[in-house]
């Protein structure tokens, strides 16, 4: 069952680690909701910025003109990209993480969507945050083996944003993040040769995400 | 000649200083000068790819410091130039001693300040004490709530400025705004450049130095013969400022199709209680006071985007018949009073019979997360407050503060 924005402000919160592409991620994301006429938001959080250091980016997508510019706290959608996440989730005592990592379970509702990078499948991702019985939907996507077979480089953002083509496709199509692609990639020659790549990997993404 | 780029008005998602770049560009600036500090920094990096890309005419004045990047604007605006710079924080407090030069020798200048905390501690999130020095610098300063809003305003500013013969300082939010994206309507390159005009140095400021038949000085001495005339005449023109922002607004909504005013008041007519808020936590106020509606409290907001000079029987008009107000600053002034935007209000409101009561909340500092909790709670200690279940030592309370 896909979201729909019929029901109002859509708000997702990422979790990922600095200089692996969360950033990016959901900057396309919120560039793909304008261009399908969509009012779409990305907040990226700068604490001590580092590369490797955990970072929480929120976003917003909406029919109406999005009013507030606060962290998401309920977050409808939730998105892994940081794969060590329920690793280090797996391995902790009683489910607590560490306290520099933020918590993806934090102010989550039985409706909340999880996407998640990680080579595990959704029953045990499910299983390890809790959510065992629970209503949530729980999807993953290996996108760093994807990326790395495709790409080259350990870039999920583009198969990240195929498995949300499959939970969100009313403001995710393979079509527009090409065009987003186009334009952001396209001033360099290097960048626009790795569109077509990126492209397989969004496909890879959208075929390969499996829920529980 | 500068490229046209946009041809006709397109929607993006763009980060607010990326939104300023691009007004830059299509304002097509002849000089701007600036040293970088976080979170202007990026601002100048896109810009200065514009600049190489060969998209635009400005000579662009890689200075050594902030205090020679305004020396550079000035004499670039006195020579007849349009002129700008940006800066953040500490940046502005280094080129503080010109600021007053500015305004004083009636240049229109424009500058972006890419708000942010001053040091100490130090900090490169977002609040507006770096803004709030320069309250009686004689700029000109409108405030904004997001990307959108502060294209907008750099386009208008350029006129205001122009029109006033004044410097305007465009303020938009560090990280909050400036690193945030979303939905920015781009006008058409030809549409800007059409709405300012072509800059011409023989126009834009009435003397301009350049103006070797008609030498002028200046930065001349003013003793006691003459500097209480010549800031007489500064005063004038800041007072009637007001009306020559109010009227670039009515031009600028007549283009974009937009509806700025000095103040924006939301769900005002009837309520009892309100914020008094500037920038970009306009939105989670107006969320707030939805929430409270749906509860029967019968609450709104006003937004002030036009700082400098004050506007204030618009601040009288739309408060005059609340019960209560709590004023919101991102700054504290250290005074053992209140921080300037409760002053501001509370001064405009004095001469009422009857006003409403007001409260000073400060918030935000450092870059504090701002939630719609934090809105409510100052909602509901003002109605505490306003019904005598709750009393205060002082007017302010620090809205965050972990005890």
């Amino acid at each position: 069952m896909a979201l729909s924005l019929d029901k109002g402000t859509i708000e997702i919160r990422w979790h990922g680690r600095g200089g692996q592409g969360t950033v990016t991620a959901a900057k396309m994301f919120a560039s793909v909701a304008v261009k399908k006429g969509f009012h779409g938001q990305s907040i990226p959080m700068f604490g001590l910025e580092r590369s490797g250091t955990p970072v929480a980016v929120y976003s917003r997508v909406s029919k109406e003109p999005i009013q507030r510019n606060d962290p998401v706290r309920k977050p409808d959608v939730v998105v892994i990209t940081d794969p060590s996440v329920m690793v280090f989730l797996a391995a902790s005592q009683g489910g607590k993480l560490p306290e520099s990592i933020p918590d993806p379970r934090e102010g989550i509702t039985d409706e909340t969507v999880f996407i998640i990078n990680s080579p595990m499948s959704p029953e045990e991702a499910k299983r390890i945050l809790g959510l065992e019985g629970k209503p949530n939907k729980v999807c993953v996507v290996d996108a760093t083996k994807i990326a790395l077979e495709e790409i080259g480089r350990n870039v999920p953002n583009t198969a990240i944003l195929g498995a949300m083509a499959k939970i969100l496709p009313e403001v995710v199509d393979m079509e527009t993040v090409r065009e987003e692609l186009e334009e952001s990639f396209g001033a360099s020659s290097k960048l626009k040769a790795l569109i077509p790549a990126n492209l397989k990997a969004m496909e890879r993404g959208y075929n390969e995400v499996r829920c529980a | 000649m500068a490229v046209e780029l946009i041809k006709e008005r397109k929607t993006v998602a763009m980060t607010g200083n990326q939104a300023i770049a691009e007004a830059m560009r299509q304002i097509n600036y002849d000089v701007v000068a600036a040293y970088p500090i976080s979170p202007q920094t990026e601002l100048m990096g896109f810009f200065a790819e514009y600049l190489a890309n060969g998209l635009v005419d400005t000579e662009f004045v890689t200075v050594e410091s902030e205090h020679s990047a305004m020396s550079a604007i000035i004499g670039a605006a006195a020579s007849g130039a349009r002129a700008m710079t940006a800066t953040a924080a500490q940046g502005l407090l280094y080129m503080y001693e010109n600021l007053p030069i500015a305004s004083n020798w009636r240049l229109p200048i424009t500058m972006v300040l890419v708000n942010r905390a001053l040091s100490a501690p130090l900090n490169i999130h977002c609040d507006h004490s770096d803004a709030m020095t320069a309250r009686d610098s004689g700029w000109l300063q409108l405030f904004t709530e997001n990307s959108q809003e502060a294209y907008h305003s750099l386009i208008m500013a350029v006129k205001i400025a122009e029109k006033a013969l004044l410097p305007v300082i465009v303020n938009m939010e560090g990280y909050i705004v400036s690193h945030t994206i979303g939905n920015v309507n781009l006008f058409a390159d030809a549409e800007v450049r059409d709405w300012l005009g072509e800059s011409d140095w023989r126009t834009t400021v009435p003397h301009p130095l350049l103006d070797t038949d008609h030498p002028v000085t200046y930065g001349a001495t003013a003793l006691p013969d003459y500097y209480t005339e010549l800031k007489y005449q500064q005063h004038v023109a800041t007072w009637s400022a007001k009306d020559v922002v109010k009227e670039v607004l009515r031009e600028f909504n007549e283009l974009a199709g937009t509806d700025y005013a000095l103040v924006e008041p939301y769900k005002l007519e009837d309520a009892d209680f309100a914020i008094v808020v500037m920038g970009s936590t306009a939105g989670v106020a107006r969320t707030a006071a939805d929430i409270l509606r749906e509860r029967g409290v019968k609450a709104g907001v006003l937004k002030v985007r036009l700082f400098r000079p004050f506007p204030v029987d618009e601040i009288v008009e739309n408060l005059k018949h609340l019960k209560a107000v709590a004023v919101l600053d991102r700054h504290d002034s250290m005074n053992g009073l209140a921080s300037p935007l409760f002053q501001d209000i509370a001064a405009s409101l004095y001469h009422l019979p009857e006003r409403p009561m007001l409260h000073d909340f400060v918030y935000g500092l450092g870059g504090r997360e701002v939630t719609v909790e934090d809105m409510l709670k100052a909602f509901n200690r003002l109605i505490n407050l306003y019904t005598g279940k709750e009393t205060r030592s002082s007017f302010v309370d620090y809205l965050q503060v972990r005890e």
